[in-house]
């Protein structure tokens, strides 16, 4: 039994089912095949290689390790392969796969998604990035809630550039939206969500599927949003950004954005980065570590939603 | 002599843990450094080496979401990716810690031995840690007194399974098990700083301090810097701009920075509940 999904828009298959990722069935030819296998990390002198403490990688393959949980390969630009740990749940597994693995894999295949969240209003997308933690997935909620928006992403955005309307635009690929136990109530003003449930034991996020909520068609990208932290007590700076700097500070958003180069990917990264701002607002907005969450969402509905 | 920025190059790879208990002088000691590396303090830009139970340098290093590990899956690795981390530095580092010495599940210190250089650990009188440790967490004196008296006291732990906070959760243990899990162990060199004497001789102080970590300064760059990093300077300047490092529910980070202040704040009760519980550690520091 071969189970075929669509990730990111790469067609994947495998002999096992994805947890409860949806099956997308085609007669179309795998373009990325995950396999279980037994692993080892990669011998310690291997030239033009990065070694770190639970990753090994180059321009070929990216091996992770997260411990007690799963060993991860990623061969070429169309191979995983993963090895379950000794006390592990595939739900575990399937967690770090779906997080920094499948983000390698993307890399590797110039698909360079954003570590950000993205909303509609109407025809106009709007995207939020920001780093673990910062808001991402409790504003996309907060802007569906309560000012009619529509959810497309909540942690990572891949843009697609359409040559008809020459634009970049965004549809959601992940169908599911993850929140802390703390913001799941926004869930319930939402139309189209499912019922949420943990995404790990012992770790209090739920994942809802958002499959009846998402919008089918892509969404032109109208604004990006960068969240930074900023030094200030309790102080919420804004800016838009323009020229070269646009490029800097969005670059520095892209999902792992610092394997990049040591994945042999640098410069395709460098021009995908610099036709994506070309025809879109940049703005940056920083926060202070005190700045209160439902503040940060007020002062970015009033600033820059209106 | 060799700069100071040669020295600490040369020392490059290793660490020296600024550790303490919450409220008991690291930020000041923090301010003094970059005051000595730089020539100036601004609190919001404290260029010392981060703090260890950084979330960012965590996922950093293993290129996971560690928000998505419990904690002791957390602690399994914390070891690990700061001698990763050490292998890039540029320097030898200053590292602020608030954890006490303890050990993963495999009976592994979370702090490994083999990349560490010294621990420089500042202590203060609990009696006077209580209050600003009250203020500092925005509780009541009670609530911080049940949270130093607690054997498994933590920081910037949230229950049932959040993991929000920029930084890892940090076990104290109370505040005798934070010193005492410090002072005992035997693996890394300790270096102990009592706040009530470098209130007092803070130029003395810092400067034997930095000799023990094995760096030569002068005592006038010690005096200048002490004078760039005094208590007043620092307390003026978070009235005029803030202190990111501050919870944001209290009015100040810097208080009164008074040894024995205790005497106008605690009651006789608190005292005799403070002490009892700490006796021994308190007389093992010369507090009692």
């Amino acid at each position: 039994m071969i189970y075929q999904y669509t990730v990111y828009g790469l067609r994947v298959a495998c002999r096992f089912k994805l947890s409860d990722y949806p099956q997308s069935p085609t007669d179309l030819p795998p373009e990325v095949v995950i396999r279980k296998r037994k692993l080892q990390r990669p011998p310690e002198d291997l030239p033009q290689t990065v070694y770190k403490p639970y990753s090994v990688f180059n321009a070929d393959f990216y091996f992770l390790e997260v411990s007690h949980i799963a060993r991860y390969l990623v061969e070429g630009s169309d191979r995983i392969y993963l090895e379950k740990l000794d006390g592990a749940t595939w739900g575990d597994v399937f967690t770090f796969l779906f997080d920094s693995v499948f983000t390698i894999m993307l890399i590797k295949n110039e698909r360079f998604v954003f570590h950000a969240s993205a909303v509609a209003f109407g025809r106009q997308a709007i995207m939020f990035c920001a780093g673990g933690g910062m808001g991402k997935s409790t504003l996309a909620a907060s802007l569906a809630a309560n000012r009619g928006a529509r959810i497309i992403e909540d942690d990572k955005c891949l843009l697609q550039y359409n040559r008809r309307s020459s634009a970049f635009q965004i549809r959601n690929h992940f169908p599911f939206i993850e929140l802390w136990r703390p913001q799941t109530g926004f869930t319930k003003k939402i139309s189209g969500i499912g019922k949420g449930r943990l995404v790990r034991k012992n770790i209090a996020k739920f994942r809802f599927p958002i499959d009846q909520h998402v919008l089918s068609r892509a969404t032109r990208l109208h604004k990006i949003v960068l969240i930074n932290m900023n030094q200030m007590e309790d102080k919420i700076e804004y800016e838009q950004l323009t020229g070269i700097q646009k490029v800097q500070a969005v670059k520095n958003f892209s999902h792992l954005d610092h394997l990049v180069n040591a994945l042999g990917k640098g410069r395709a990264h460098f021009r995908a980065i610099s036709d994506i701002v070309k025809g879109v607002e940049v703005h940056r907005v920083s926060k202070s570590r005190t700045t209160k969450l439902s503040k940060f969402i007020k002062f970015i509905e009033d600033e820059i939603i209106d | 002599m060799k700069s100071l920025t040669e020295q600490l190059h040369a020392m490059r790879g290793k660490v020296v843990w600024m550790a303490s208990y919450p409220k008991s002088g690291n930020t000041w000691f923090r301010c003094f450094m970059e005051a000595l590396l730089t020539g100036k303090v601004d609190i919001n830009q404290i260029n010392t080496d981060g703090i260890f139970s950084s979330r960012a340098l965590f996922d950093g290093v293993t290129d996971i979401d560690s928000r998505m590990l419990d904690e002791e899956e957390v602690k399994l690795r914390l070891a690990q990716v700061y001698r990763s981390h050490l292998q890039f530095a540029q320097r030898l580092e200053f590292t602020k810690v608030h954890d006490a010495y303890s050990c993963d599940r495999r009976g592994e210190p979370i702090f490994p031995s083999d990349v560490s250089h010294k621990v420089i650990y500042l202590v203060r009188n609990p009696l006077d840690v209580v209050a600003s440790f009250a203020n500092h967490n925005s509780s009541t004196v009670e609530q911080a007194i049940r949270l130093m008296n607690k054997p498994n006291g933590y920081l910037a732990r949230q229950k049932n399974g959040l993991n929000i906070n920029n930084q890892l959760p940090q076990l104290m243990y109370s505040w005798s098990g934070h010193v005492e899990s410090w002072l005992n162990q035997k693996k890394i060199e300790v270096i102990l700083m009592r706040y009530e004497d470098t209130k007092q001789d803070p130029v003395g102080n810092f400067h034997r301090a930095l000799t023990e970590v094995g760096l030569k300064v002068t005592k006038k760059k010690v005096r200048e810097a002490v004078a760039l990093a005094k208590f007043d300077r620092l307390k003026k300047m978070e009235e005029e701009v803030g202190f990111r490092e501050k919870n944001s529910k209290v009015k100040s980070f810097f208080r009164s920075g008074k040894s024995g202040g205790y005497k106008d704040e605690l009651t006789s009760e608190q005292i005799k509940l403070m002490t009892s519980q700490h006796r021994k550690v308190m007389k093992r520091l010369r507090y009692l």
